[in-house]
């Protein structure tokens, strides 16, 4: 079938206007369309590529996939679970300290109780502690 | 509205409302958010709505979701003159509108989305974008025309 140039110029020019009607519009695509490309003049090759590329973005789809603002804050609940079961991991892990001793943390019960024998003759201030403090404090009546 | 109501009228809207919504927006993810969010808000006053022509508040609601995106970025003017890089005759004819697309004026873009993707008619468009049909047809056919010279730029010469 030959191609019609005048036809399909008037309606290209047409299409440009916005002066086309629905069915101008289509009757141009099939034309375009079907047409080899090499009896297309430049402005109809303009025109082919507008309305193929418009059938394309016709057919995008939303991707699917969760909410960015949902991902965002299940990434922030994971990194704050992450960060209390790293800080439980070594509040539980780590020894208990029952003293220092010149700066060194005693974390074996069995020397720190060795290490209260050293205070010991402290307990026989205890006493003239307790008068004293007696003395110092007024009585209230 | 009743939730299968909602099933029914709403929720197929989904890839029109997002194609919409990048067309204005020209981002994938900021477009995805935008149709979130209109999606999530009328399905929490799907009761006590009485909603007639749900497709055309859905659409108008994206757009203004979509405008309001825009002012927050301070880029409504116009979208930088998109140049598709140094390989213009490997890009699909699809990348080639979009991309020509996205070069418009916010305006012609709307009106040409409408119109040549989602083939609304002419006076649901000027209902939409809150003018007159006569408006529209010079929105389009400016838009058609620029595209045409942005299209012969990148075909010819490959920018």
């Amino acid at each position: 079938m030959d191609f019609d140039h005048r036809k399909a110029d008037l309606l290209c020019r047409r299409y440009l206007d916005a002066t086309a009607s629905e069915a101008e519009t289509d009757s141009l695509r099939r034309m375009l369309c079907d047409a080899p490309h090499d009896v297309l003049t430049p402005q109809m090759r303009l025109c082919a590529t507008m309305l193929r590329g418009f059938e394309a973005l016709r057919t995008e789809r939303m991707p699917e996939r969760p909410r960015r603002r949902a991902l965002r804050l299940r990434l922030a609940a994971a990194i704050g679970i992450a960060a209390a079961c790293a800080a439980g991991i070594l509040l539980i892990g780590r020894p208990t300290v029952y003293g220092y001793i010149d700066g060194r943390p005693i974390t074996d019960p069995a020397e720190a109780m060795a290490a209260t024998v050293y205070f010991e003759p402290l307990e026989e201030f205890a006493e003239s502690l307790e008068l004293a403090g007696r003395i110092l404090t007024p009585e209230t009546h | 509205m009743e939730q299968k109501d909602f099933d029914i009228r709403v929720v197929p809207l989904r890839d029109k409302l997002y194609r919409f919504a990048r067309s204005i927006v020209g981002r994938s993810d900021e477009a995805e958010d935008a149709v979130h969010d209109v999606l999530e808000r009328m399905w929490r006053r799907r009761e006590g709505s009485k909603i007639a022509d749900a497709e055309a508040f859905a659409m108008r609601s994206v757009r203004n979701a979509c405008l309001d995106r825009l002012r927050r970025r301070r880029d409504d003017a116009e979208l930088p003159t998109a140049l598709p890089g140094d390989a213009g005759s490997d890009w699909s004819d699809r990348e080639l509108v979009r991309r020509a697309l996205d070069a418009l004026p916010l305006r012609q873009r709307e009106a040409l989305h409408l119109k040549e993707i989602e083939g609304y008619p002419t006076h649901e468009i000027a209902a939409l974008l809150s003018t007159d049909e006569a408006q529209v047809r010079v929105l389009l056919s400016r838009g058609r025309m620029r595209m045409r010279e942005l299209l012969e730029k990148w075909m010819n010469y490959g920018l």
